[in-house]
């Protein structure tokens, strides 16, 4: 009974109080109270106990020094396709889980509300900062209510297709300026760029970001001069990346005690606080002025503009978040799409088939209208994504009790849904560890056999699902639609090296071999 | 602060859905009472169990959007807010009217629609149908798990 109350306790809200839930051979009769009843408890689910997990992170117990992928793949193995790992030093405890249904049914009951976890060393620190900076709010960090008006607030600016169209131009500014960098980069003879190519893609994410962000283009890609700030923020994230994953992911006492590495991690996040800050400031003075000449058109406002008329805070917030969470992200997503058009010239043929009939000359900007048919392009990006993911799993924290795997999940219990097994699955992709756009095709002929139709969707959601989905999944889309398209259209592209295990996993993916890759010039 | 801002963004979007809402009441007082009354398309939401919900909407608006503008009762209808992030506001057409739309579906809505439930062939999210006059009495299904879906 109590369950059903809490079933249905959002809901009482609303005008659909009193009436019926309709008949219907729908998901939540499926988890009727009986299947509660004769699930099995939550205490059961298999995995290591507190003892065995704090030993094994310890040196040569079997969890040290494992990467995230390998840890989970471990789990796995040892415990099926759930398990609870229990949380060590205060932190809250987990269960995983590796297969479709259990990702259908987490997402279908995630709620109006959807919680996600797994930002803890950030909150940490905002909630510890001096000057109380965050004491009003943590930005889209929040959970509940206050998440869903920032939410709604922001959705309009970064989430509507009708707003691409501000940072269109910005980003295919900063886009030529990374094709010029790859020019100036490359070795005369053999036309190759060194193996740190990976910070370029970086600066490259980093610019893309700035300019939604900030409003502001950094000069990173610039071969002359590189403002040292620009520099030392970028740098920042860099660290801050890092030193999140080792606080997020292992057994720390952080929260009690001050670690060497939260310390780093705290630096870092003050730096990046400050620049962000007085980034965010200098944008505003420069509206503030743009408005008092009246320049300001109401059409054709930034993002950062739109975002300071919901709240300058908030948007100094959003910013941050925005660098921090689309930087790194975004570079390996790229680098995983170059990697494959590589190491398979026939489908980068294809694909640059499609962009020059789209834009045949060169040096001509994308309009939206062009960007809107490319097949080809989004399937690449797709299978890139699937074969190469950035996250190795998706977030949620129960939105109601629920039965997964036949175990009960009590609302509010964190999990890590992994999904990254299954998009190398034979069953589900066949010919499943090559690169083969055509299985997105969504054509009723032999490209079918590539897809299985039977399989699960909720396997493959590389921004999740939901009204949490990523809240930069559009800036990401544009962003990896114009660099691949202005790449192919300017570059033949060769990777003449081994490519066994070209990413190491903490929580992302990120590139794990030098990005020796050729590029040359296509001749028309 | 960010307390007052985000209720200063709530009144306004309740202020903006209130200005959506107005032609109903100024059309009374409107000189162009004509051309308003011409905007307006009447449209029919089925239920699963059969019950209709007859409402109306403004040209250029979305199905999402009547939805919304009148508060039709349909529970977790439009979760994402129309930013093609879910399949809540998936609604089934008739084929004749199905064919007569005038985009098709765009990759996106495609993504979106292969996660919704009682998928079919004439199937649409309603956050990309814009009402266009030729819709005028148009007729929708919706389908039966999109309120369990969301308030489980």
């Amino acid at each position: 009974m109590l369950r059903r109350t809490m079933k249905y306790s959002w809901r009482a809200s609303s005008q659909l109080a009193a009436t019926k839930a309709p008949e219907s051979t729908s998901y939540v009769q499926q988890v009727s109270d009986s299947e509660w009843e004769s699930a099995k408890p939550f205490s059961e689910i298999p995995g290591p106990t507190r003892w065995q997990l704090f030993r094994g992170y310890q040196k040569g117990g079997q969890y040290h020094q494992l990467a995230m992928d390998e840890l989970v793949a471990l789990y796995r193995k040892q415990f099926g396709d759930i398990c609870l790992v229990p949380g060590l030093f205060g932190m809250p405890s987990t269960v995983f889980t590796f297969n479709a249904e259990t990702f259908e049914r987490v997402y279908r009951t995630e709620g109006q509300w959807p919680v996600r976890r797994g930002a803890e060393p950030v909150l940490h620190y905002r909630d510890k900062r001096k000057d109380g900076f965050f004491k009003d709010g943590v930005g889209l960090f929040e959970n509940g209510p206050q998440w869903a008006k920032l939410r709604s607030a922001v959705n309009p600016i970064l989430m509507k297709h009708g707003n691409v169209a501000v940072y269109l131009k910005p980003m295919q500014r900063v886009n030529r300026q990374f094709i010029d960098r790859i020019r100036q980069l490359r070795d005369k003879d053999s036309e190759e760029v060194p193996g740190d190519f990976q910070s370029t893609i970086s600066q490259l994410t980093f610019e893309s970001v700035a300019t939604v962000a900030l409003d502001k283009e950094m000069g990173l890609l610039r071969e002359t001069i590189q403002p040292p700030e620009a520099r030392k923020l970028f740098q920042n994230i860099e660290i801050l990346m890092d030193s999140f994953f080792v606080l997020g992911v292992k057994p720390s006492v952080y929260k009690y005690i001050s670690t060497p590495t939260y310390r780093k991690f705290s630096r870092a996040m003050d730096e990046i606080f400050d620049t962000c800050s007085k980034y965010v400031n200098e944008a505003i003075e420069r509206i503030d002025n743009k408005t008092e000449q009246g320049q300001g058109s109401k059409d054709h406002k930034s993002v950062l503009e739109q975002l300071l008329q919901i709240d300058r805070k908030f948007a100094t917030v959003l910013a941050m978040d925005m660098l921090m969470g689309g930087v790194d992200t975004t570079a390996s997503a790229l680098v995983g799409l170059i990697l494959n058009l590589a190491k398979n010239p026939e489908k980068q043929n294809k694909l640059r088939e499609e962009i020059l009939t789209k834009l045949p000359s060169t040096d001509k900007d994308f309009t939206l209208e062009d960007m809107k048919s490319l097949p080809y392009l989004r399937a690449c990006i797709k299978e890139s994504m699937r074969l190469y993911p950035v996250a190795f799993a998706n977030l949620r924290s129960a939105g109601t009790d629920v039965v997964l795997n036949g175990y009960r999940i009590p609302k509010g219990t964190d999990l890590i849904m992994n999904n990254t097994f299954l998009l190398r699955d034979e069953r589900l992709y066949p010919q499943a560890n090559k690169f083969l756009p055509e299985r997105w095709l969504r054509r009723k002929d032999e490209d079918d056999i590539l897809m299985n139709k039977n399989s699960n969707p909720f396997i493959y959601l590389p921004f999740g699902f939901g009204p949490r989905m990523c809240v930069g999944k559009r800036i990401v889309d544009l962003e990896l639609e114009l660099t691949a398209s202005n790449l192919v259209r300017n570059f033949q592209i060769e990777y003449n090296y081994p490519t066994d295990k070209p990413f190491k996993c903490s929580f992302l993916y990120t590139p794990n071999i030098p990005l020796n890759f050729k590029f040359s010039d296509v001749k028309y | 602060m960010l307390v007052i801002n985000t209720c200063r963004t709530a009144s306004r979007l309740a202020l903006r859905s209130l200005n959506l809402r107005s032609p109903i009441v100024s059309r009374t007082f409107s000189a162009g009472l004509a051309l308003k009354t011409k905007d307006v398309v009447n449209i029919t939401f089925v239920r699963a169990n059969g019950d209709k919900i007859k409402t109306s909407g403004k040209v250029g608006d979305s199905l999402l959007d009547v939805v919304v503008n009148n508060s039709v009762d349909l529970d977790g209808f439009g979760a994402c807010e129309g930013t093609l992030t879910c399949s809540t506001c998936h609604l089934i057409f008739k084929t004749s009217d199905f064919e007569k739309l005038p985009d098709k579906p765009g990759d996106e809505e495609l993504d979106m629609l292969d996660l919704a439930y009682e998928l079919t062939d004439t199937s649409r999210l309603g956050c990309q149908i814009t009402l266009s006059k030729d819709m005028e009495g148009l007729e929708v299904h919706v389908p039966s798990t999109i309120n369990d879906a969301r308030a489980a």
